[in-house]
């Protein structure tokens, strides 16, 4: 648990996002949607009567990419988001700490033992949208979402890039970004990290997206990368 | 005049070539009656605002009518004729470009935080009911079962270890005469004290060969194990009983799986037998899973670490899983072993889609002929190999 003396909440360079400083240390967290209510057994603080959530790096990969210094953390207040392979539903109640009341989370993922913990959080929080169905068969699901501002993808596929393609030419507006989670190993285990990231990124350059930022996830999560691209 | 036309939680919405509104059709009744209609619709494709939508248009004159779903829809005869399918299509590019607006001024509903009320709260109801559906699959509770089987081999098996070695202390040569466990367990617990053995009881009640009779009575007076005392007796009988009870809860288990699995996967479990069908299963993840994988994974499946030592080039390739729990591959000759395995995995990959896709259809004379055709490459693959060692 982590002592209140001497704790101070300032702003990072996104919005909706806050930096915890208590003392050398400093943490990423967000503003609690619900107060009272601990979405995945997080640390909760409490600094000049708010509630923040602490954001683990080592959980979550956008908040990895956040203390990887990715460029742009295009999530702001109000969006609409589309969330491929959500599973419980870790990052994405910080997403919608960030996004409040006025945006929507469409959470789809094709586990449905994976989407249990998940339905407890979209019943607190409203506004997440669980779906159960496979990313790679948007039918299942076009009927409930709406268009996006932000496709955020992170799935144990080996095709990632065609899933985020077809996704983001039905549900992605015009301006809208993708927030891509790489898993070297569920592309192909026999070469290294680094290829598969630059193969890939080669991929989404022909599916016609420019990549405005990668990082790569260690020490957070290994053989993980993050990319931020944008429809060219 | 073509029309386009897309479903949501919300209603049907038609458009025309032009990207005008031709026809909106709320979903009627509260939210439990939307979802269930919601969820009809998804489950068996009939919806009754649909239909009445697609009449309507077809009165309206259009002759081709665009609906933005992949699986078809169940409408009268006379109507299929005009309907076609993509994804996306103008109507849903529409609505979920212009969702706010269209949801209060054509839907009706006051603002839009309303319209994606509904929409969430129908999502998670149908979220729920497919969790729910998924977790009724039978498969789930056979994958359960086999994990609690292999957990219960293995602490009978580290219990039976320990009695072992503590009643070595008191009688070693037991150990030596007789094999099976549960045997060993139940003449301990029987006649607790090495010197308490009885020859006449031993014939009478383990109906075991005289034989072995004879050595373990001449092993009584020659052994070399110390006096078992009345305290150390009384511990050992007690970790006996733990090991008879978590034997029967083993044997409940094994026989909870035998009996279920014939009905999940009737062809794949008479074909490997039920242990291992329901292993495979549990590998893959469930039985639709395993139908759906090629046969050369099936082949491999549970011997994932093997596989992915030898992808990042170090070790040789695995040549088989789960399946080499299969008597004819495990008795086999080593050399045939990967040709057997790779023979079997084939027939795993028939049957599991049958058991899968057409319910189990074929039972009986299948099963026959798969291990017939397996017990003769089995044979073949002998003689073969016979005729190489000569």
């Amino acid at each position: 648990m982590l002592r209140k003396k001497g704790m101070k909440v300032i702003n990072s360079k996104f919005e909706g996002i806050y930096w915890l400083k208590k003392g050398k240390r400093k943490f990423l967290v967000t503003k609690n949607l619900v107060p009272g209510f601990r979405s995945c057994n997080e640390e909760i603080v409490y600094v000049n009567g708010r509630e923040y959530r602490v954001w683990d790096p080592y959980r979550s990969k956008a908040s990895a990419a956040i203390h990887k210094k990715v460029k742009e953390f295009p999530v702001k207040e109000g969006d609409l988001i589309l969330y491929l392979g959500v599973a419980s539903g870790t990052t994405a109640s910080y997403l919608s700490d960030i996004i409040g009341e006025e945006g929507v989370i469409y959470g789809v993922d094709f586990s449905a033992s994976a989407l249990l913990p998940l339905i407890q959080i979209a019943r607190k929080r409203e506004n997440i949208v669980p779906l159960l169905a496979d990313a790679r068969t948007p039918s299942r699901y076009i009927n409930f979402v709406e268009e996006v501002d932000v496709v955020y993808c992170d799935v144990a596929q080996p095709n990632p890039t065609s899933i985020v393609s077809t996704n983001s030419n039905l549900f992605l507006k015009e301006s809208g970004y993708v927030l891509l989670a790489i898993k070297a190993s569920s592309i192909d285990i026999s070469k290294k990290p680094k290829e598969v990231y630059l193969e890939e990124e080669k991929k989404l350059k022909e599916t016609g997206f420019e990549i405005i930022d990668s990082v790569n996830l260690v020490p957070y999560h290994k053989k993980h990368a993050f990319l931020l691209l944008k429809r060219k | 005049m073509k029309a386009y036309l897309t479903v949501s939680p919300l209603g049907v919405l038609a458009v025309n070539e032009k990207k005008e509104i031709i026809l909106v059709k709320k979903l009627k009744g509260d939210i439990n009656q939307v979802t269930d209609k919601f969820i009809s619709f998804l489950e068996k494709r009939t919806l009754t605002e649909l239909n009445n939508a697609l009449e309507e248009l077809l009165d309206m004159g259009y002759r081709e009518i665009n609906i933005e779903e992949r699986e078809p829809v169940k409408v009268k005869e006379e109507i299929k004729g005009v309907i076609k399918y993509s994804i996306p299509n103008k109507a849903g590019l529409l609505f979920r470009r212009y969702f706010t607006a269209l949801s209060v001024e054509k839907f009706g509903f006051r603002n839009k935080k309303e319209a994606r009320r509904r929409i969430r709260e129908v999502s998670i109801r149908v979220t729920v009911y497919g969790i729910k559906k998924d977790r009724s699959r039978k498969d789930l509770s056979i994958i359960q079962a086999i994990h609690v089987l292999d957990d219960l081999e293995k602490m009978l098996n580290s219990l039976f270890l320990r009695i072992k070695e503590w009643y070595s202390l008191y009688f070693p040569e037991l150990f030596d005469i007789l094999e099976s466990q549960e045997l060993i367990i139940k003449l301990i617990s029987k006649f607790k004290k090495p010197e308490k053995i009885n020859p006449q009881t031993l014939k009478e009640e383990f109906n075991l060969p005289s034989e072995i009779i004879n050595k373990i009575a001449s092993s009584i007076n020659e052994t070399v194990g110390a006096k078992l005392q009345e305290r150390d007796s009384e511990v050992i009988e007690e970790l006996i009983q733990e090991w008879l009870s978590l034997k029967k809860c083993y044997d409940a288990v094994r026989g909870y799986i035998e009996e279920e699995m014939p009905k999940v996967a009737p062809n794949t479990s008479s074909l490997t037998g039920a242990l291992i069908a329901a292993r495979l299963i549990s590998s893959a993840g469930g039985l639709e899973s395993l139908a759906k994988l090629p046969s050369s994974t099936i082949q491999l499946l549970g011997a994932e670490k093997a596989l992915f030592r030898f992808i990042r080039g170090k070790g040789t390739p695995p040549k088989h899983g789960v399946i080499y729990q299969y008597p004819l591959i495990r008795k086999s000759n080593k050399k045939v072993r990967g040709k057997l395995a790779r023979k079997l995995a084939n027939k795993i990959a028939i049957a599991a889609r049958i058991d899968m896709f057409s319910g189990g259809r074929g039972e009986g004379k299948l099963q026959e002929k798969f291990v017939r055709e397996i017990k003769n490459i089995v044979k073949e693959e002998r003689n073969e190999s016979n005729k190489q060692q000569i």
